[in-house]
């Protein structure tokens, strides 16, 4: 056995290496099956919802209107045949024509991410600087005032929808004190109140993962070995509780990353924000299939390379994943 | 045996308690400099507790008091930064549990670094040579790969010699070896336990060696304190305890004890149970198990001195053998 591990020290390199390409391999088919079935899902979503000809061309449209429509845009077929087709164009990057203003609506929708990306980028970044930090400190210090706060918090921060925050701050920061514009500015006063809301909110359920994270690995054994090192309290907790709790959160952190796209609706909506959740908004109401279809997938595409990253990075802190041992 | 230098660390009516019940229940003793103290007793009688209390690594659920002294300075009570700076380089502890007691995400090689960069001051290259040296000693096979092993990737043996390698890489005055030997088979026990008396003859080492092991005890250690549900019932010199054992729960352990080249035989179970918390009786606490019983155990017990270095929790150690 010990004889075997000496004379096979390259060939043991080398495995490690294949199993770890034999992870990714594995979780980049479940990234892309992911993306597919919810493309597929909403493909036929959509068309039972409706008949795309009288969507497009209204109810009172002739009949033979419908029939030219129908026939252009290859309706006739079998559904199946139909979303193939569909797939096919969307590897191109066509994703048909948006109804509201007749252009490709791939381009439309990437025009509205960057407004989005505006505030859903520094939300997450609030999330994680009071989240973290927040979980951390409820953690250590168990059951104390400053626990119950910041878990009370987290609970409201759970139970109070995001736009309900938005609300509130609207109210008291625009309408009554008139300090914060209440709607739809690019500009840094204008961020402010979608990113706090939306960043508060997802701040409380971060903070809870976190507690719960440091919780579950201060009661390991391994912590105490830590401090009867002689290590600080502060060196055990950042060399050792963080790092391990965090790997543990790398798989919440990705579903925060991964909602960056699909986050936003409900704030955009509210604080009249011009980007891919208000697009989405007024594209279902306005029946715009393409526009629709663009945007799912562009999320769920997000999600699941987010989600394909933090299992990597979450394997790389934590070999045992790799080895099927964790 | 009897010297006169001032002990290393002197435990002076230690206890420990968890909401309301006491788990050791005044721990008196002493250890000098380069000597091997062994604890003996029942699963559950407060061995490791004991030590985990002095290290000052139980948490706020316990409740401790009685008196530790670190070369004449008390630890309980002290403050965080005195209890760090003592931890590791002046005692160390191998855990009962060596592979829980390593960072699963952590290469072991990580682990001993950390150690030295601690303690030692090593920087640089020098830390991951001194690791695969204090590897090597502890007798882990081709050092320099295995330094970037994970603990899952090794056997329970290895994580109790890379455990054993950490707490000496601090050079510790003080070991604490809480069952270090019990997952490594006869060969690499009898190395394991040449290298810590190696260590401890080049460097003053002083070792608390807790075990279920008897033999090994009576092998390696100059005092030997048998604990019984909290307390010591008997603390003499090996030599002493093993051949004439004065406390009755002392007899009746190494009863259980094979004979030296004799064929093993199963330890013989006490009959009864450990009393603890509630049902602690005001008298002797193993009263209840004791074949030799009478109506004066009952009543509260005081420790005898049977012979010099020699003293027992029991009335009638004055006049045992
Ligand atoms: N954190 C704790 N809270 C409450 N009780 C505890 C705690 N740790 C230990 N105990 C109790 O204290 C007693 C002594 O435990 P200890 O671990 O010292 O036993 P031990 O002598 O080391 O036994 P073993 O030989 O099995 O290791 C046990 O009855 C145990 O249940
Ligand atoms: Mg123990």
């Amino acid at each position: 056995m010990e004889g075997i591990a000496v004379v096979l020290p390259g060939f043991f390199c080398a495995g490690i290496f294949r199993v770890m390409a034999r992870f990714i391999a594995w979780r980049l088919l479940r990234a892309v099956l992911t993306v597919l079935c919810v493309a597929l899902f909403v493909a036929i979503a959509l068309r039972i919802s409706g008949d795309p000809a009288v969507i497009a061309l209204g109810p009172d449209a002739p009949a033979a209107a419908l029939q030219a429509f129908r026939a252009q845009n290859g309706l006739n077929l079998p559904i199946p045949m139909q979303i193939a087709r569909q797939f096919l164009a969307m590897l191109h990057g066509n994703f048909g024509v948006s109804m509201m203003d007749g252009t490709q609506a791939l381009p439309l929708v990437l025009r509205h991410v960057i407004p989005t990306l505006e505030i859903a980028v520094p939300a997450l970044l609030l999330k994680l600087a009071l989240g973290i930090p927040a979980g951390l400190l409820a953690a250590v210090r168990q059951n104390s005032w400053i626990d119950r706060l910041v878990m009370a918090g987290a609970a409201l921060g759970l139970a109070v929808p995001n736009f309900v925050i938005g609300v509130l701050l609207v109210i008291v920061f625009a309408v009554k004190l008139g300090w914060l514009p209440s709607s739809g500015q690019p500009s840094f006063a204008g961020l402010l109140l979608p990113v706090i809301s939306l960043g508060l909110a997802g701040a409380g359920v971060l903070a809870r993962f976190t507690r719960s994270a440091i919780v579950g690995v201060l009661t390991q054994p391994h912590v105490r070995a830590a401090s009867a090192k002689g290590l600080s309290r502060s060196a055990v907790l950042l060399r050792h509780v963080l790092p391990n709790a965090v790997a543990t959160l790398l798989p919440v952190i990705g579903l925060a990353i991964g909602g960056l796209l699909a986050g936003t609706v409900v704030v955009e909506t509210l604080f009249s924000w011009p980007g891919l959740g208000n697009l989405l908004v007024v594209a279902v109401a306005n029946r715009d299939v393409p526009v629709v279809e663009c945007i799912l997938i562009l999320s769920a595409a997000t999600m699941a390379l987010s989600n394909l990253v933090m299992d990597v990075a979450h394997a790389w802190r934590d070999p045992r994943i790799v080895r099927g041992r964790g | 045996m009897r010297d006169s230098a001032p002990p290393l660390l002197s435990v002076n009516n230690l206890r420990v308690a968890f909401g309301g019940v006491e788990r050791v229940r005044g721990l008196t003793l002493s250890i000098r400099a380069g000597q091997t103290l062994g604890i003996v007793g029942e699963s559950g009688c407060g061995k490791s507790l004991s030590w985990l209390a002095v290290l000052g690594l139980l948490g706020d659920a316990a409740k401790i008091r009685g008196s530790v002294l670190l070369d004449g300075s008390e630890m309980i009570g002290a403050n965080r930064q005195t209890l760090e700076r003592m931890r590791g380089r002046r005692i160390a502890m191998v855990f009962q549990d060596p592979s829980g007691a390593l960072n699963p995400m952590r290469s072991i090689g990580w682990q001993i670094d950390e150690v030295l960069r601690l303690h030692r001051g090593l920087r640089g290259a020098a830390v991951r040579v001194e690791t695969c040296r204090l590897l090597d000693r502890v007798g882990i096979p081709d050092p320099v790969r295995r330094a970037n092993a994970y603990a899952d990737e090794l056997s329970g043996g290895q994580n109790q010699r890379v455990a054993i390698a950490m707490a000496l890489a601090g050079r510790p005055e003080l070991l604490i070896a809480d069952e270090p030997t019990t997952a490594l088979d006869p060969t690499i026990q009898a190395q394991i336990l040449t290298l810590l008396k190696d260590v401890q003859r080049e460097s003053g080492m002083a070792m608390v060696l807790i075990s279920h092991d008897l033999s090994l005890v009576s092998e390696m250690c100059d005092m030997v304190a048998v604990m019984y549900a909290g307390e010591i019932v008997e603390l003499a010199s090996a030599r002493a305890l093993f051949a004439a054992p004065a406390h009755p729960y002392t007899r009746a352990l190494l009863a259980g004890m094979p004979m030296l080249d004799g064929p093993r035989r199963p330890m013989v179970a006490i009959r009864g149970s450990v009393p603890h918390g509630q049902d602690m009786p005001p008298g002797c606490a193993f009263a209840a198990r004791c074949d030799t019983f009478v109506a004066a155990c009952a009543r509260p017990q005081g420790m005898h001195t049977v012979a010099p270095d020699h003293v027992a929790l029991c009335h009638r150690a004055r006049i045992a053998t």
